[in-house]
């Protein structure tokens, strides 16, 4: 199959300029890749991708995450770089359609993108810019690279467009605080705006590996007697390591999905205890912070029972092998490999674009990690959900 | 004895051609040439079809304005208001030249029977000169408020007292809106009806002639696979939006006694579900096209009771936003709007028709001003499929089938429907599939004002409104308006420039289990 991109840029454009461009741009296209005739284009779309980009070195990041997508997510993708809110009002744009080949008669467009520096008071109203560019009728994906969203002066605005809002909270500069903020937010959106963020999906193989424990049926019964867990990660994630935003949805998630409710809290800069409990089941939780990322990273949970019970995962970052390890008192532990990969924004974009609807799994986990963190955080969800 | 002219010979030479139509050469007089529409819309229509080859070489336009200008003067301006207004400029000197010899001017009021005499001189001059052959095509660009007095001055043109001079055919084109109300425009028509047939009478709705409505007709009638399907068997609902991204843009002189409803839902909207409902037509030719819009427009279920307004439409007013990345202020803050306005500039409302084709089948119609983005569809959402064999997908989750067809921007069709996700999993993901038409066929795509004129010109009246569409139209207009003036005043304004209207006309689709097309 051929492929082909064709690319049009100006400065102070309006927002009828640049759709009206964007036509052009397929017949210009046309023109340039054929030139036989007119053949009949076929735009294939599944959604619009909105990235806000608060800085040039962002925008080149995410337009190179994106651009192995256009052959698995068809889409229109535009990436808003806000500038100087102060200057003339103008917008630059930077157009590009790219097309995989031909069938029959016919060329499929498969992405869209739109790349706009918006200066002036529309820097305040960056939804109006957008809202009248986004490809109709299908849903439409919020990227939000770099620090919490959540304060900032045009999130309202673009949650509300959105049918996913994607975040990194390994990007949040106050990860315990922010994750509590980004838990409200998601709460008050409800159901009309669904919620990912990349940690989590970063979380998945760690959340594989410790649900595998538990999946022999000899093992399911540790979990209901499981009675600590403790994480030791890393301040801020560096390639493999684990940053504690990762340790606290992972707290949260075993929070969530055993029912459990906070009961004490001791935090402090390099250490956060935490008790759950439901009934007799009673949790301890110790997560505690090196700073230096190359530490290895572990999770060791301690069950009860007759013999007690340890699971832990161990990761060198040097080896990029995880070693999940079980071991029963008075048996020698049974210990397998698994080697982690660094999945990079492309990837976890491309995960998150599969995901249509609420993440209820995520949510929760947010909700309980938010919980065990605030003292003054309460949440109550329907019947199978987490109990706070 | 009145003054016999002799009409010019007929030219043997001019027989059928196989290029392009061309209709025969005309007259065109424009009543209110100093206005905006002859401008904006009309001479550059005239110019892109002179570069078109469309017009008769003998073709002339005579513009009928009170201000006072020289024939010079007039074609200054016009050419003035081509390179700025016209989709292929600037204008091209070799071109104009020879069009601008044949393009005149006549001031008078229009109430003057001295100007439509040197109207009248003109125009046999022309005849005798240009050989324009006694055709004459009239255009009324003026306010409806000067309809009355023009053509009871064409009257004397048309059927003078005492003249044997040979003419050829008469036409009137009128510019929407067609009267304000169902008696008016009664009058307007009984006004044209004491000079003119029906049959020269030519009603403009300029959405009438853009191609891609005319293509809503091509695209049910030339292929086979569509009408089958395009009933209340297969049908869940219709959507019909006409959305406009502009606030008044100085109108308010106008829009405060329209409103929406009188300025897009009586004649745009009420066309475009026309055209989506019809039956198809014996023959593409004007009485049976329009026969079959005419049955639509009497299908409509009337409002029985005042109280089924509630229901039945939702009505707004933009207040102050933002709208592609620039402020908006409120409709009332517009100069020369009455700052407790209660005009509308959003209307949304559920129509049904009853027929056999679409009985129970809601059409759900939305038009506003002030809205985000300027687009103008019709949308068909089919029925979803009964049953979901496809375990990881209930029939609630699988989305309907959609077909929309895109009158502006992005001209085409697209047909929304589900695909498998490459993977090892049944997952399913709508895709939107467009058909671009704008950007597939490199033509040019003419203004529809081009088109209309020319249809008119060659008498061909299928894109124009007949005189019961526009009372059928009127009647309903009349009966929403008059159930709106016993609801309690409108709160307005009830949206923020840059919304999608008020936050009730999302209620009044959701309660029927729909919801608006994200657009």
């Amino acid at each position: 199959m051929s492929a082909g991109e064709a690319v049009w840029e100006g400065k102070g454009v309006s927002v009828s300029q640049i759709e009206s461009q964007m036509q052009r741009l397929y017949l210009s296209a046309d023109h340039e890749w054929n030139g036989q005739g007119h053949r009949p284009d076929i735009r294939a779309s599944v959604l619009n991708l909105v990235v806000y980009a608060p800085n040039q070195d962002c925008c080149d990041r995410t337009t190179r995450a994106l651009e192995h997508l256009s052959g698995t997510h068809p889409s229109r993708a535009i990436i808003i770089v806000p500038g100087d809110s102060h200057a003339e009002p103008s917008i630059d744009a930077r157009l590009s359609i790219h097309s995989h080949g031909a069938y029959a008669e016919f060329r499929q467009v498969c992405s869209e993108q739109m790349v706009l520096w918006i200066h002036g008071q529309a820097t305040h109203h960056l939804a109006s810019v957008v809202q009248p560019l986004l490809a109709p009728d299908l849903p439409v994906f919020v990227w939000w690279p770099g620090e919490t969203p959540v304060h900032h002066h045009v999130y309202g605005q673009l949650r509300e467009l959105a049918d996913r809002f994607v975040v990194d909270s390994s990007d949040f500069a106050k990860p315990a605080a922010d994750l509590v903020a980004l838990s409200h937010s998601v709460r008050a959106a409800g159901a009309r705006t669904a919620f990912s963020d990349f940690n989590w999906a970063r979380l998945e193989p760690w959340r594989d590996l410790l649900a595998g424990f538990f999946d022999l049926q000899n093992m399911r019964p540790y979990l209901d007697r499981l009675q600590g867990i403790s994480i030791q990660c890393a301040r801020e994630r560096d390639s493999l390591s684990f940053d504690l935003c990762q340790a606290l949805l992972l707290a949260g998630w075993f929070g969530s999905a055993l029912g459990l409710r906070t009961e004490q809290r001791d935090i402090s800069e390099n250490r956060y205890l935490l008790q759950l409990a439901n009934g007799a089941h009673r949790l301890a939780v110790d997560i505690t912070l090196t700073n230096d990322p190359k530490d290895p990273i572990t999770i060791r949970l301690q069950a009860a029972g007759d013999p007690a019970a340890q699971f832990s995962l161990v990761l060198d970052p040097d080896s990029v092998q995880v070693a999940a390890t079980v071991s029963l008192d008075g048996t020698s532990p049974i210990v397998r490999k698994t080697t982690m990969i660094d999945r990079d924004e492309g990837h976890l974009l491309f995960k998150e674009l599969e995901v249509f609807g609420h993440d209820e799994e995520y949510e929760r986990a947010l909700h309980a990690a938010a919980n065990m963190l605030d003292p003054n955080y309460h949440r109550e969800l329907v019947k199978g959900s987490l109990l706070v | 004895m009145a003054e016999t002219a002799t009409a010019p010979a007929v030219n043997p030479l001019r027989g059928q051609s196989r290029g392009e139509r061309v209709p025969e050469p005309c007259n065109m007089v424009i009543f209110g040439a100093s206005g905006d529409l002859t401008h904006r819309k009309l001479l550059p229509a005239l110019y892109n079809m002179e570069l078109g080859h469309l017009l008769p070489p003998e073709f002339c336009v005579i513009g009928f304005a009170r201000r006072p200008k020289t024939h010079q003067e007039f074609r200054d301006e016009m050419k003035a208001a081509i390179n700025e207004f016209s989709r292929q400029k600037p204008v091209r000197e070799e071109v104009w030249r020879e069009f601008e010899q044949r393009m005149f001017y006549v001031s008078s009021t229009f109430e003057d029977p001295k100007g439509y005499q040197t109207l009248l001189d003109l125009m046999r001059k022309n005849d005798q000169e240009k050989g324009t052959r006694g055709n004459r095509l009239y255009y009324l660009s003026t306010p409806p408020s000067e309809h009355g007095a023009i053509v009871q001055q064409l009257r004397e043109l048309e059927h003078p007292q005492t003249d044997g001079y040979k003419r050829g055919w008469s036409r009137i084109i009128v510019e929407k809106p067609f009267g304000h109300d169902l008696k008016s425009a009664q009058e307007l028509n009984a006004l044209l009806h004491g000079v003119f047939d029906e049959d020269q009478i030519f009603r403009i709705d300029h959405y009438l002639g853009k191609e891609t409505v005319q293509n809503i007709l091509v695209f049910r009638f030339a292929n086979g696979i569509f009408e089958p399907i395009w009933n209340r068997d297969h049908v869940d609902h219709v959507q019909i939006t006409v959305a406009e991204s502009v606030g008044l843009e100085g109108r308010a002189g106008y829009y405060e006694q329209a409103g929406t409803i009188r300025d897009m839902v009586a004649n745009h909207m009420l066309q475009i579900l026309a055209l989506t409902a019809m039956e198809p037509p014996s023959a593409f030719d004007a009485t049976s096209v329009r026969d079959e819009k005419v049955k639509v427009l009497r299908a409509i279920h009337p409002w029985q009771h005042r109280e089924e307004n509630r229901e039945f439409t939702v009505r707004g007013q933009y207040g102050p936003g933002w709208v592609g990345g620039q402020q908006l202020p409120g409709y009332r803050e517009e100069p020369g709007v009455n700052p407790e306005s209660t005009t509308d500039t959003y209307v949304a409302m559920k129509l049904y028709l009853d027929n056999w084709r679409w009985a129970g089948v809601p059409f759900y119609l939305r038009t506003g001003k002030a809205l985000p983005k300027r687009v103008t569809e019709v949308a068909v959402t089919f029925k979803r499929a009964p049953f979901s064999m496809f375990r990881q997908t209930t029939t609630t989750a699988l989305e309907p089938n959609v077909l929309a067809m895109r009158i502006q921007p992005d001209e085409g069709i697209v047909l929304k429907f589900g695909a498998k996700v490459p993977g090892p999993d049944i997952a399913i993901r709508s895709v939107n599939m467009d058909f671009l038409y704008g950007a597939s066929f490199d033509v040019a795509v003419a203004d529809a004002y081009e088109r209309l004129i020319l249809d008119c010109m060659m008498g061909e009246a299928q894109l124009f409104t007949r005189e019961d569409e526009v009372q059928a139209q009127w009647a309903l207009i009349d009966s929403i308006i008059e159930s709106w003036q016993h609801q309690p005043p409108p709160k307005f304004p009830n949206y923020a420039a840059g919304t999608w209207g008020p936050e009730q006309a999302n209620r009044f689709i959701e309660r029927d289990g729909r919801s608006w097309r994200k657009l």
